[in-house]
């Protein structure tokens, strides 16, 4: 069986990207059936199909968001892949928000307290990255 | 490895980073408008030294930044 | 020893101080100062010259290049004038019995688009129109000048076709530097090393000569032929340039066989290959996107440069790169030379040599020569002045610099 096929594959995610005031979106509450990435102070990435809303900033830009592409890694195919294509020291405190270049490509890692991780990846880009670590990957299963 | 510190990300490589620019400061001794136009244009003051400048976290939160880099090191400092 | 290290090179240096004046004091004995310094004393007889340099001669950027010799430039001043320096090279060997290790190899600037095949048909139609000797050549034509490529480009970057530049060619850069270093010494020209000018000397609006810590020393005219600093040199003159400095890294690799002929660059990937005369792959690429004195190679360069490399030259991956070093490249804000009169009486300029300084060295030299000889920029490099800024007149070939 090619590698490939055995490799869990980034999945095209639907989301909402969310532009706003920080102090507003630090008090948001979030639809519980919602995943939340906080890109940046005023840039929060939620996915999940509710419409989440920002009640505290009435100029908040809330757009759907089909842009990231994303994979659930287990803990050991997080240690895999920091072994053999991420640069830099993942981040010591769970949980956490990495995010730069994996195996070149421009992505996101978000630890989890268990040691797993969620893999976030541009849509354009996830093909390359899908190819660049298939390998390390296959050799988890 | 040269590593930058993003405001929002922390220390990062540099591969991740894009230069933006220097601010362009066109001296005061220029005061013909059109001389300042073509000073803004097209004169650079080139900093042999320490240098304010704006830097993009493009492969990680894509948020531009101010940075101060020596040009003659390309050490990023503070 | 071997036939790289110079044996019988004959400098016949001065000793003691410079003396209090000159005609001409040059600032940089790089490859155009030397130039310059040369040219005026066999050309014009004017050899009451002084060129000093801060470290020794050829230590800047001279020593920091890639010895590239093309004229297939962008728009029809430049191609006329890289033209002429080329066919200066071809004759330099001959005029001055003095060995540069010129070879004439071919340039082959290769397409990876469609887009890029087009800038490529492009440039070789305008070169020749303009009398640089260039073809547009398809893959099969590439595959025969360099068997070594890899068409497919790892089945990212497949070869369309390239513009073949026929002239282009290599030299070996301190020959370069020390053969004009010679003839000017030889012509009674003063050339001191390790005499940094600290300051100009100024008479009213007027420069009148330079600051050493040997002494002031006047001059009727001085020309800055320097690389790198020039924003400083110029700032003492109250002249603001548009000039960036850049880094631009490069590096070698152990000995291949010798079967790589042309020089090889590509438009997509950003970087360009040839072999030395040792045998050595020397490769660059594009210089470092942000401003930068430094002088040093960074990991990441080499790294990425090296990706880019063997992406088209499988082969190279089983080369060790050997040495690395980085240029400061001078790089103008219309990406043409800036070359002549400043504004400033006794001042003039030889700059914004961006990455296209070395192939320029002679022509630069010669027509200088005949500015400070005549007092009038002649027609090759009249278009280059400082001054073309403010007439909106601006040399624009950003395309041509084999960067971006």
């Amino acid at each position: 069986m090619p590698a490939t096929e055995i490799v869990p594959t980034l999945e095209i995610l639907r989301g909402w990207r969310i532009i706003a005031d920080p102090t507003a979106l630090d008090s948001v509450t979030w639809p519980v059936t919602a995943h939340v990435v906080r890109i940046s102070p005023d840039d929060v990435y939620v996915i999940g199909s509710v419409e989440p809303a920002v009640p505290a900033d009435p100029y908040a830009i809330i757009t759907p968001e089909l842009g990231f592409a994303g994979v659930g890694l287990s803990p050991a195919e997080v240690a895999a892949v920091a072994q053999e294509h991420i640069e830099w020291p993942l981040p010591f405190m769970r949980p956490a928000l990495a995010q730069g270049q994996i195996a070149g490509v421009p992505a996101k890692l978000e630890l989890h307290v268990d040691g797993s991780a969620l893999l976030l990846v541009a849509c354009a880009a996830r093909h390359e990255l899908q190819a660049r670590i298939a390998r390390t990957l296959a050799g988890c299963a | 490895m040269l590593w930058i510190e993003c405001p929002n990300c922390g220390s990062r490589p540099f591969e991740e980073y894009r230069y933006g620019s220097v601010f362009p400061v066109t001296p005061d001794s220029i005061t013909d408008p059109d001389a300042r136009n073509i000073d803004h244009a097209w004169m650079q003051d080139n900093i042999q030294g320490v240098t304010q400048e704006r830097w993009f976290h493009e492969s990680g939160c894509r948020r531009w930044f101010t940075a101060t880099r020596d040009t003659t090191t390309d050490v990023f400092l503070d | 020893m071997n036939e790289f290290v110079e044996t019988l090179l004959d400098l016949p240096w001065q000793v003691g101080d410079p003396k209090p004046a000159y005609d001409v004091v040059i600032i940089g004995a790089g490859g155009h100062g030397l130039a310059t310094a040369y040219y005026l004393a066999t050309r014009h007889g004017i050899t009451n010259v002084c060129v000093l340099d801060a470290n020794y001669i050829g230590s800047g950027n001279s020593g920091r290049n890639t010895t590239i010799i093309r004229s297939n430039y962008g728009i029809p001043e430049s191609v006329a004038f890289y033209q002429h320096s080329l066919e200066m090279y071809q004759q330099l060997e001959a005029e001055t019995g003095s060995w540069i290790m010129h070879s004439t190899k071919g340039q082959i600037w290769l397409a990876h688009s469609v887009s890029t095949a087009r800038t490529e048909r492009t440039r070789a139609l305008m070169n020749e129109a303009c009398g640089a000797k260039t073809d547009y050549i398809g893959p099969d034509e590439i595959k025969r000048l360099c068997p070594q490529i890899d068409l497919t480009g790892g089945g990212r970057y497949p070869v369309q076709g390239a513009s073949y530049h026929h002239e282009g060619a290599t030299a070996r850069h301190d020959r370069v530097v020390w053969t004009y270093a010679q003839g000017a010494l030889r012509n009674g020209v003063h050339v001191f090393q390790h005499t940094p000018v600290t300051g100009l000397l100024k008479d009213g609006d007027r420069v009148t000569g330079v600051q050493t810590p040997k002494g002031n020393i006047s001059a009727g005219v001085v020309l800055s032929a320097v690389g790198g600093h020039v924003s400083t040199v110029a700032g003492w003159a109250g002249v603001r340039l548009p000039i960036r400095t850049h880094a631009l890294q490069a590096f070698v690799t152990n000995a291949y066989a010798q079967e790589f002929a042309p020089i090889v660059s590509s438009n997509d990937l950003v970087f360009y290959i040839s072999q030395t005369p040792r045998g050595q792959m020397l490769i660059g690429a594009e210089y470092d996107r942000q401003a930068s004195y430094r002088t040093s190679t960074s990991y990441s360069y080499l790294q990425a440069c090296s990706a880019k490399a063997t992406t088209l030259f499988p082969f190279l991956s089983k080369l060790r790169i050997l040495r690395s070093w980085a240029g400061i490249c001078d790089v103008s804000t219309d990406f043409s030379p800036i070359l002549g009169h400043t504004g400033v009486d006794g001042l003039m300029i030889s700059t914004g040599w961006g990455t296209w300084g070395f192939k320029a060295i002679p022509a630069a030299g010669e027509q200088l020569a005949e500015l400070i000889a005549t007092g009038t920029p002649p027609p090759l490099i009249a278009p280059f002045g400082l001054d073309r800024f403010s007439k909106e007149a601006a040399m624009a070939d950003p395309s041509s610099a084999g960067t971006r």
